[in-house]
C-alpha cells in the first residue's frame, strides 16, 4: 500500500518528534508491536541550485556548473529523502520513539545520476524490524525514481529498465526498547550491521587524512540538510539527551568521504557503519585505502583513543 | 647545453634578509616590508639603482588579499625605475624555485636580459580571515539596497562568528599537516630517529660555519636589527636533540622519529636572486656566478596516500636526470630542501632503493647513491629557517656563489612542496 | 645624529637677544656648501705683493669673484687673503698684519681669512723661518678672534712652489668655500704641482670610483653623499651586521653595498675585487671605519685594546699594502691624477683624551701611517692624507652624558659641535684632483678645538 503525502518539513516533524518523546512506546514488558505495512511516496521538485551549492562549500567541491560535474553527490540524494524517513518514523503507527533513535548504518545504491534542479519521486518504507542486544533496530528503505515513473518497480533488480535513481537502507537503532518474541532476533540483519560480531580490538590503518570539526561542524551540516536534530547542533540538548557532547551528523562524515571519489556517471554502491560518536569539536583521523581495483576501504577513528567512528566501503561500476 | 639558440641564463647574485623565527624579530613586517627589504639589498649590492629589469618575479605562499600584486608593490618601493614589470608566482614551498626557473627560461629565450626572481613569506603577518559564516553575513549586507536589510543581514552575527581563523598550513585535502604526511613517509621508509637528528645538527654545524668565514657577507642583508638566521643553533649538540619529544606523528607512539629540532621551524624571511644573459651582465659589469641549466616541476598522487607528500623532488629528479643524462655522481654540491630531515633522507633513500626506482620511477636500477659530504654543505632550511616561498632564492643564490670558481662543476637541487609538488634544478658553476 | 638645540634657538631673535644678554655663547649658523650657490658671497681683499698674491688675485678673478686690494671702511668683506710667502723676517709681517686687523670688523658672517705662507722646514735660515713660523701663530690666534661663523686658516706652500699651482688654488677655493665651514685654525700645505683643477667645479670628482669603510650611518654615511654630490661612483663598505643601513646609502648615492669585516685578512683583496668586477678601476680610498672602546687605562683589557688597534690601524695597514701592490690602484693608468687615500684620525690622536689610550693610540698611528705612506703614493702621483674630526654631532657623540656633550660642543672658536658632512667635505677636499699638491697631511677638523671623541 503506497500513501501519498506532501513533501513533508523537517520543522515540524522534529516538533510533533518532542511530542513523541513524552509518549511511552516500546517499553520493557509492553506488547508487541509490529510496523506499519505501509510505502509513503511523495514527489520532490527536485535539488535547488541553492541547496546543491550549500552542499558544495561544505565539503569544497567541485561547483555543479554542468560540465564537469553535474550529478548530485549521493549524500545530498539522501538529504532530500531524509524528511520523509523522518516523516514515517514520527508517524503514530511506528513503533519506536523517534527521539533517541540512532543511526547505525547506510548502505546506498546510486543507480544513475540525479541532477541539480531534476524533480523526483521518494519512496519510503520501514522494514525488518528486529531485536538488538542494546536495543530494537529498524531499516528505512528509501527509493528515489524519475517524475513519473511507477513505484511498483521501486524493489526491481534491473534499475536500467525500471526508473529507479538511487536507493537506500538507513538502519537505526532504538536503544533501550525492547520487542515482543513474535519477530525472530535473525531475521532481516543486513550485511552492514556486524558490527557487535567485531573484536573490539582496533588497529588503525595508515592515516591519509585529518579531519578537524569544530564546535559549528553540526550546525553547519544542519544548514545544508536542515538536519536540526538538537543533538547535532547544542551541546546542551545533546547533554540533556545523554551524550557527552554535541555530535557530527553521521551522513556528514559520509558525505566527507564519498567527495570526490564518487563517479560522474553513477553505477556505485557504498555502505558506512558508525560506531562510536564523533563529538564536536574533535578531530577524525581519516584513511582510505584501495579495497582491490574497484574498491575502496574508509576508516574514521578517533586518533588519541584509538576508537573507530566508523568504517565503510565504495563500490566502483 | 640544449637546444641550439638557447642563449645561457647567468645567475649573477642574491641577496635574502636572515630568516626570523615566526612572531620573533620580524613580527611587525609584512610580506611587502621584507620583499622591498630584500630588493633594497640586492639593487645596493648589484647597483641596480635605475635600471629598468626585465621582469621581476616573486610570490608569496600566506599573503593578504590587500598584496595582491606584491611584487610590483615591493619593485615600486625600490630605486629600481619603475618602468620595470613585475608580477606574483605562487607553487607552496617550491615557489621561489618556479620564479627563477621561469624567469631563467624566459632569459634563455631571449625574451628579457635580466630578471629578479625571488619569495617572501611572513607567518607572523598571516591573514587572519573570519568565519565563512560571517563572511557571509557581510558579503550579504554589503549587497543590501536599503539600511533595514543591512541591519538584517548583520543582526544575524553571532558571538561564535566573531573569532578569527587561522590560515591553515593544513593540506587542504587531507586536513594534515605536512609534518603528519612526513611523519607516515618516514614510518614507511623507516627513517630513524638519529640519521634525522644527524642531519640536523649538520645543517646547523654547516651553516654556523658558513656564516663564520663570511659565507654570507654577500648572499644576506641585515633586516630589523637581525645580522644572522635566528633559527641557527651553532651550539647544538646530538644529546639535545636526542631529549626532545616528537611533535609530528604522535600517533605512531614509540615509532614517532620527528621532532621539533628535525623539522623546519616556521620562519619569516625574504630572497631574490639577480640572473642575466651573458651581454647584460657584461655590459653592467656584474659577477657571473653559474648558469642556470635545467628544472623540472613534478607531483604525486598524495591524497588517499599513493605518494608521500614530499615525494615529488623523487620524481622530477629522475626525469630531469635522465632529459640531462646525468646522475648524482655528477654533480658537486646538492641543495636538498631540509622541510624536514626525513624529507631528505627519504628522497636519498627513494633514489638509492633498487625497487623504487624500478616500481615507480620505471628505471632499470636504482637512481644512485648520494655522496653526504657533498650535500648541504652551508646548511639548509634546518638551521636557516624556512620562509616557504623565500627558501629556492635562497638556495641558489647560496649554490651558485659555492660553484663560483669552479666552472662546469654542477650543483643539484630538489625543493618539495605542499599539494603533493616539488621541483629540482641544476646549476653549472662558471 | 645629536640635535644642537642650543645652536638652533641662540638663531631666533629672541634667542640672539637672549644669548647676548646673558653673556652666552653664540654659536653662529655655518655657511655650509650648496651646490649650484656661489663660493663665496661679497668682496675678496688680497693683502700682500708677492708673487703668491698676484697669482692667486688671478685665479679669484677667474672665479668671477669681487676681488680687490683695498675696500672702504663701511664695506663688508667676505674673505681676506694674506700673503706672507715673501716674508724674511717676522718684521716683514707687520703692514699686513694690520691690515686684517682692520678688515676683521667688516668681516660678514662666516667669513674667512686665509694666510698664504712658505713651508718654515723649507729654509735653515733663522729668520725666513722665524718670519715663517710666526705667520702660523697669528693665523690660529686670528682664528680664536674669529666671530659669527668665520673661520682663519692658512696655505703653507713648499719653498720653491709655483704659487699657480694648481694644490695652492684648490685649497684656496676650499677654504674660502662653505665646505671648510668647521675647519678652523688650520693649515693646508701644498708640497707639489701635482694634481689638476677640475672642469666642473661642482663634479670635481667625476668619473672617480671610491670606496668609503664604515659607510653604513654618522660619518661615514656622510662621506658617501657628499663623494657622491661631487661626481664620484661609489663603493660602500660595513661590516656585515650593519648591512640594512649600508643598502640604504648605497642606494641613496646609487653606489653598490660591499659587506665586509675589514679586519679580515683579505679585506683589501675583497674590496679590489669587486671595484675591479664593477668599476675596473679605483681611484679613492676613504678610511673611515673604526670603533672606540673607552676605557681607562688601569681597566683596560686586551679585548678592548686589541679590537681598537685592529679596526683602527692594523686593518688600514694591511688594506693600504693590497691597495698599494695591485694594479688597479695604479697611477700610471689614470694620466695626471694618480690614487688618493684619506683616512680618518682625530684630535684625540693629537691631544690624548682621557679614557681613550687604546683609541688615541689608534688615532695617532694613522697619523704616522699617513705620513709615512706619503712617499710611497708620491711615485704614482697619489696622495694619502688624514682628516682629524673633532666634536661632531653623531650618533657616536649623542651617546655623552649631557653636561659633557654640551661643553664639548661649546669648547671651541665656532661655539658648536661640527656635522658630519662638515667632516666629509673636507675628505672630498682631499679626495679631489685639485688637491694633488697635499699629502701626508692630517687635517683637523674641529672649529679649532682639541677635545676630541
Amino acid at each position: 500500500m503506497v500513501t501519498e503525502i506532501e513533501m513533508p518539513s523537517l520543522s515540524s516533524l522534529y516538533g510533533r518528534a518532542a511530542l513523541g518523546a513524552a509518549r511511552s512506546k516500546l517499553r520493557p514488558g509492553a506488547g508487541a508491536r509490529t510496523l506499519p505495512g505501509r510505502s509513503v511516496l511523495a514527489q520532490h521538485p527536485g535539488v535547488s541550485v541553492e541547496q546543491a551549492e550549500s552542499y558544495r562549500r561544505l565539503f569544497g567541491g567541485e561547483s555543479f556548473d554542468g560540465a564537469h560535474r553535474a550529478a548530485l553527490p549521493s549524500v545530498l540524494v539522501h538529504i532530500i529523502g531524509f524528511p520523509m524517513q523522518m516523516a514515517l518514523m514520527s508517524d503514530g503507527e511506528f513503533p519506536l520513539p523517534l527521539m533517541g533513535l540512532v543511526h547505525v548504518a547506510n548502505e546506498v545504491e546510486h543507480l544513475r545520476p540525479v541532477r541539480v534542479g531534476q524533480p523526483v519521486q521518494i519512496l519510503v518504507a520501514a522494514e525488518n524490524l528486529r531485536p538488538h542486544r542494546r536495543g530494537t533496530q529498524v531499516d528505512i528503505k528509501v527509493t528515489v525514481l524519475e517524475q513519473g515513473a511507477d513505484p511498483a518497480n521501486a524493489d526491481s533488480e534491473n534499475a536500467a529498465e525500471t526508473s529507479v535513481l538511487w536507493r537506500s537502507v538507513s538502519t537505526y537503532l532504538s536503544k533501550g526498547t525492547q520487542l515482543g518474541t513474535e519477530i525472530s532476533a535473525d531475521s532481516g540483519s543486513t550485511d552492514v550491521t556486524r558490527s557487535d560480531a567485531e573484536p573490539k580490538s582496533f588497529v588503525p590503518p595508515v592515516k591519509t587524512a585529518s579531519w578537524r570539526l569544530g564546535s559549528e561542524a553540526g550546525r553547519a551540516y544542519a544548514a545544508v540538510s536542515g538536519d536540526y536534530n538538537p543533538i547535532h547542533v547544542s551541546q546542551l540538548a545533546a547533554k540533556a539527551l545523554g551524550m557527552p557532547a554535541a555530535i557530527v551528523h553521521g551522513m556528514y562524515c559520509a558525505g566527507r568521504m564519498l567527495e570526490g571519489r564518487e563517479p560522474e556517471g553513477a553505477g556505485h554502491r557504498w555502505w558506512i557503519r558508525f560506531e562510536a560518536p564523533v563529538t564536536l569539536p574533535g578531530t577524525v583521523a581519516f584513511a582510505a585505502e584501495p579495497h582491490g581495483p574497484k574498491a575502496v576501504r574508509f576508516t574514521g577513528w578517533n586518533p588519541r583513543k584509538a576508537r573507530r567512528h566508523f568504517s565503510a566501503e565504495l563500490q566502483l561500476p | 647545453m640544449s637546444a641550439q639558440n638557447i642563449r645561457d641564463a647567468v645567475i649573477i647574485g642574491g641577496n635574502r634578509i636572515p630568516f626570523a623565527r615566526a612572531h620573533t624579530a620580524y613580527a611587525t613586517a609584512g610580506n611587502q616590508d621584507m620583499l622591498t627589504s630584500t630588493l633594497n639589498g640586492l639593487v645596493a649590492r648589484f647597483g641596480l639603482q635605475g635600471e629598468q629589469i626585465g621582469t621581476v618575479a616573486a610570490g608569496a605562499v600566506m599573503k593578504h588579499s590587500k598584496n595582491f600584486n606584491l611584487t610590483r608593490e615591493s619593485v615600486l618601493g625600490t630605486p629600481l625605475d619603475p618602468k620595470t614589470p613585475a608580477f606574483d608566482v605562487q607553487m607552496a614551498c617550491a615557489t621561489g624555485m618556479e620564479a627563477i626557473g621561469s624567469m631563467a627560461n624566459k632569459i634563455k629565450l631571449g625574451q628579457i636580459d635580466s630578471a629578479i626572481a625571488g619569495g617572501v613569506d611572513s607567518i607572523s603577518d598571516a591573514p587572519i580571515v573570519v568565519t565563512d559564516e560571517l563572511r557571509g553575513i557581510l558579503m550579504e549586507a554589503n549587497r543590501a539596497k536599503s539600511v533595514p536589510q543591512r541591519l538584517k543581514a548583520l543582526a544575524k552575527i553571532r558571538p561564535g562568528h566573531l573569532s578569527p581563523q587561522a590560515p591553515g598550513v593544513n593540506e587542504p585535502r587531507t586536513g594534515m599537516s605536512m609534518g603528519e604526511h612526513m611523519a607516515i613517509t618516514a614510518h614507511a621508509w623507516g627513517i630513524t630517529r638519529a640519521e634525522q637528528d644527524e642531519l640536523a645538527l649538520a645543517s646547523h654545524k654547516n651553516l654556523a660555519a658558513a656564516y663564520d668565514r663570511g659565507f654570507f657577507d654577500d648572499l644576506v642583508t641585515p633586516f630589523k636589527g637581525v645580522g644572522r638566521d635566528t633559527n641557527m643553533r651553532a651550539d647544538s649538540t646530538l644529546e639535545k636533540l636526542g631529549k626532545l619529544s616528537p611533535a609530528f606523528g604522535r600517533d605512531l607512539g614509540a615509532e614517532a622519529t620527528m621532532t621539533a629540532a628535525n623539522s623546519t621551524a616556521l620562519t619569516d624571511g625574504a630572497s631574490a636572486v639577480l640572473l642575466g644573459s651573458e651581454e647584460w651582465a657584461d655590459q653592467h659589469d656584474l659577477p657571473k656566478l653559474a648558469n642556470f641549466i635545467d628544472y623540472e616541476e613534478g607531483a604525486v598522487d598524495f591524497v588517499d596516500g599513493a605518494e608521500g607528500l614530499l615525494m615529488a623532488p623523487a620524481y622530477a629528479a629522475a626525469r630531469m636526470l635522465k632529459r640531462n643524462n646525468l646522475s648524482f655522481s655528477d654533480f658537486e654540491y646538492l641543495e636538498i630542501h631540509e622541510a624536514f630531515a626525513s624529507t631528505v633522507l627519504a628522497q636519498i633513500k627513494a633514489w638509492e632503493s633498487e625497487e623504487f626506482c624500478k616500481n615507480k620511477l620505471g628505471l632499470d636500477s636504482a637512481l644512485g647513491t648520494i655522496d653526504r659530504s657533498r650535500l648541504n654543505v652551508n646548511g639548509s632550511s634546518l638551521a636557516a629557517g624556512h620562509p616557504f616561498a623565500a627558501t629556492g632564492g635562497r638556495i641558489v643564490a647560496s649554490l651558485a656563489k659555492a660553484l663560483h670558481g669552479k666552472p662546469g662543476k654542477l650543483g643539484f637541487i630538489s625543493v618539495c612542496a605542499a599539494g603533493g609538488q616539488g621541483i629540482t634544478a641544476i646549476i653549472e658553476g662558471r | 645624529m645629536a640635535r644642537d638645540t642650543y645652536t638652533e634657538f641662540a638663531n631666533t631673535s629672541f634667542g640672539r637677544t637672549l644669548t647676548k644678554n646673558l653673556g652666552l655663547p653664540q654659536p653662529a649658523k655655518l655657511r655650509r656648501h650648496r651646490p649650484g650657490r656661489p663660493l663665496i658671497e661679497g668682496p675678496v681683499v688680497v693683502l700682500g705683493s708677492s708673487e703668491a698674491a698676484s697669482a692667486l688675485a688671478d685665479r679669484l678673478l677667474g672665479w668671477d669673484l669681487d676681488v680687490r686690494r683695498n675696500v672702504g671702511p663701511k664695506e663688508k668683506v667676505a674673505g681676506v687673503v694674506a700673503c706672507f710667502d715673501s716674508a724674511s723676517s717676522p718684521a716683514d709681517l707687520s703692514s699686513t698684519v694690520l691690515e686684517i686687523g682692520m678688515l676683521l670688523k667688516q668681516l660678514k658672517p662666516s667669513g674667512r681669512v686665509i694666510t698664504v705662507s712658505r713651508d718654515p722646514q723649507g729654509t735653515s735660515d733663522p729668520a725666513v723661518r722665524a718670519a715663517r713660523s710666526a705667520v702660523q701663530g697669528l693665523t690660529r690666534s686670528t682664528a680664536h678672534e674669529m666671530r659669527a661663523g668665520g673661520t682663519a686658516n692658512g696655505i703653507v706652500l713648499a719653498d720653491d712652489l709655483d704659487p699657480s699651482a694648481p694644490g695652492a688654488a684648490g685649497a684656496l677655493r676650499f677654504l674660502l668655500s662653505g665646505r671648510s665651514a668647521f675647519v678652523s685654525g688650520q693649515f693646508i700645505s701644498v708640497d707639489s704641482v701635482n694634481g689638476a683643477l677640475p672642469g666642473n667645479w661642482d663634479r670635481p670628482l667625476q668619473g672617480q670610483v671610491a670606496v668609503v669603510t664604515g659607510a653604513a650611518r654618522g660619518i661615514g654615511a656622510s662621506i658617501a653623499r657628499v663623494l657622491h654630490r661631487d661626481g664620484a661612483t661609489l663603493i660602500l663598505v660595513d661590516i656585515p651586521a650593519a648591512g640594512e643601513q649600508l643598502a640604504g646609502v648605497a642606494n641613496e648615492v646609487s653606489g653598490t653595498a660591499l659587506q665586509l669585516d675589514i679586519t679580515a685578512p683579505d679585506a683589501g683583496d675583497r674590496i679590489l675585487a669587486h671595484a675591479e668586477q664593477h668599476h675596473g678601476r679605483l681611484d679613492i680610498v676613504v678610511h673611515n671605519a673604526g670603533i672606540t672602546r673607552d676605557k681607562l687605562l688601569a681597566n683596560m683589557d686586551e679585548s678592548r685594546w686589541n679590537s681598537v688597534i685592529a679596526v683602527n690601524i692594523e686593518a688600514q695597514l694591511r688594506m693600504n699594502r693590497a691597495f698599494l701592490a695591485s694594479e688597479l690602484f695604479n697611477a700610471d693608468a689614470r694620466g695626471a691624477m694618480g690614487p688618493r687615500i684619506i683616512s680618518l684620525a682625530s684630535t684625540s690622536g693629537i691631544a690624548g683624551n682621557r679614557g681613550q689610550t687604546n683609541y688615541a693610540a689608534s688615532k695617532a698611528g694613522v697619523m704616522g701611517m699617513v705620513s709615512a705612506t706619503a712617499a710611497q703614493l708620491a711615485a704614482r702621483h697619489g696622495t694619502i692624507n688624514a682628516v682629524a674630526p673633532g666634536f661632531i654631532e653623531t650618533e657616536m657623540t649623542a651617546k655623552i652624558p649631557f653636561a659633557t656633550r654640551e661643553v664639548a660642543r661649546r669648547l671651541n672658536s665656532l661655539n658648536q659641535g661640527g656635522l658630519p658632512v662638515d667632516v666629509a667635505e673636507t675628505i672630498a677636499f682631499l679626495a679631489s684632483p685639485q688637491a694633488g699638491g697635499t699629502s701626508g697631511l692630517t687635517l683637523r677638523v674641529c672649529g679649532q678645538n682639541l677635545v676630541g671623541a
